[in-house]
């Protein structure tokens, strides 16, 4: 009897159930309840478009307070935002005063005399008993107004970056001295050169949508290692690079890649794919005698054996200048290169 | 931007069986079938819908199980006892029998008794059709859990439809 009203439950359910499902009721709806649903429903998205753009409203006023804010705070310590962004833009002269050799012309012929090593001309700031090559890079004529790059069409960048991102292509110290000009010995150098073994690997780093630093100069058989400090990605490859392995590391945020050796000579540019402004410029040389100049516009190549060299200074803007230099076994040597602005030669 | 013509006269017909399936009269019907579509929009701007046809069923099915529940409890304070209380409100329709009209009415005021899952889940499979993949994707709830729901909607079911059947059409009573 159980089984039996048991049974009977589930055919009741079930005929219930098709009682149910044939239960349509008279056609569709009607075209008046239609017209009226369409209506509530554009009000409906009419009412959060605007809420939407009240709070996209708001949303942009906190963010023009907070920019306020952060000009002011810019104003008052200058130097706390422009020189994560902007590594060339305000370059403090040189914490110790250095004495700047007369500046030699920069047209001087690559055949023109010697420098010879003096007693007055004494090196900034080699250490005692070495053997070094010191300099000052100056820069000649009227300072060119720092150049803004329009990030606008990179709304993450323009939201990540504390302050203009400025052109870093020429880097004019606030005492007229040039960073970032790579200083070396071309020709022949004599073999047996205190030390061939490449230098651990050179860093460059990502950061605030800049390389950093802009220029590097490496060694064959050194290693580059590209670290990005930044919260967005980059796509980091290298441009016009003759003979050194290339290489076009995937698109990374904050991550660490080792570049395979340097295999030959070269002058090459780095880039990133997603942010074009981004370029730093390497040069690799199969000798240790170069250096890049710093903050301060002074160059220190060392322990360059007695002899007669061609010494250059290379802007990847301005140029590559030359001259000719004698060192004298235990001298030091002091030289000076200076640059023009291109629109005042 | 959502095109809103074309879902509702697409989606319109499907909304509306639904809604009158389980609301058995056409003013409740008419109510929910713009607040279903209302519900769609909020829903959308918080989420991109890939399967409007499937979201509007389920809103609609829970839509007209609330608006049974509102009915139901309506009633409930006009009249003094439950047993008073007589669902079927509606005349029948014209392809159906007065037994299916009032065998219809009995489940709706069966499925007010159901759990609200176990409730939703019965209606997407038996009246819209579903299966049980579909119906654990809307529930986030497991096909075995939906199975579970569905046995325990139909013993309830059961139990609901039997004790309030007469007496004298029940089996074993001839």
């Amino acid at each position: 009897m159980n089984n039996d009203r048991s049974n009977h439950g589930i055919e009741l359910v079930d005929q219930a159930a098709d009682a149910l499902r044939s239960a349509e009721g008279p056609g569709g709806p009607s075209s008046m309840l239609t017209q009226r649903t369409l209506a509530a429903v554009w009000a409906a998205e009419a009412r959060a478009e605007r809420s939407a753009g009240v709070r996209m409203r708001i949303a942009a006023a906190l963010l023009l307070g907070a920019a306020g804010v952060a000009i002011v705070i810019a104003l008052l310590h200058p130097r706390k935002f422009t020189d994560p962004v902007h590594p060339i833009a305000i370059i403090p002269p040189a914490t110790q005063p250095t004495k700047i050799a007369p500046a030699p012309s920069t047209t001087e012929p690559a055949t023109s005399a010697p420098i010879l090593a003096s007693a007055e001309s004494v090196a900034p700031s080699p250490p005692p008993g070495e053997v070094a090559i010191t300099g000052h890079i100056l820069f000649e004529g009227p300072t060119p107004a720092p150049h803004v790059i329009d990030v606008s069409g990179y709304p993450s960048v323009g939201g990540f970056v504390p302050g203009p991102i400025l052109d870093d292509s020429l880097a004019i110290n606030a005492d007229h001295t040039l960073a970032n000009v790579i200083v070396y010995i071309a020709g022949p150098v004599p073999a047996g050169h205190s030390d061939d073994t490449p230098p651990p690997p050179i860093l460059i780093r990502e950061k605030y949508c800049m390389f950093e630093p802009h220029v590097v100069a490496a060694m064959v058989g050194q290693q580059l290692i590209l670290e990005d400090d930044d919260a967005l990605p980059h796509a980091v490859h290298s441009i016009n690079c003759a003979t050194t392995p290339t290489f076009n590391s995937p698109i990374l945020t904050r991550a660490r890649r080792t570049i395979d050796p340097f295999a030959a000579v070269d002058t090459f540019q780095i880039g990133c794919d997603m942010h074009p402004w981004m370029r730093a410029w390497i040069r690799v040389f199969d000798h240790p005698y170069f250096d890049v100049t710093r903050s301060d516009g002074t160059f220190l190549i060392k322990d360059l054996p007695p002899g007669t060299y061609h010494l250059h200074a290379w802007h990847e803007s301005l140029g590559d200048q030359e001259k000719t230099i004698a060192v004298n076994g235990g001298e030091p040597l002091s030289v000076d290169f200076t640059f023009s602005s291109p629109a005042n030669p | 931007m959502v095109d809103w013509d074309s879902i509702v006269s697409r989606e319109g017909p499907g909304v509306w069986r639904t809604l009158y399936r389980l609301l058995g009269n056409r003013a409740d019907a008419e109510d929910c079938f713009q607040e279903t579509f209302l519900g769609a929009v909020q829903l959308w701007r918080r989420e991109k819908i890939e399967y409007p046809h499937a979201m509007l069923q389920r809103l609609a099915t829970m839509r007209a199980l609330d608006r049974l529940r509102r009915r139901y409890r309506r009633a409930k304070r006009e009249t003094l006892f439950e047993e008073d209380f007589d669902f079927a409100t509606n005349q029948p329709l014209p392809h159906q029998s007065a037994e299916a009209a009032e065998l219809s009415d009995r489940m709706r005021a069966a499925l007010l008794h159901l759990p609200e899952k176990q409730a939703t889940a019965f209606c997407l499979f038996h009246l819209d059709g579903w299966d049980y993949q579909q119906i654990a994707g809307h529930l986030k709830a497991t096909p075995n859990v939906v199975g579970v729901l569905l046995h325990r909607a139909r013993r309830r079911l059961q139990e609901l439809l039997v004790s309030h059947t007469p007496a004298a059409a029940r089996p074993g009573n001839n």
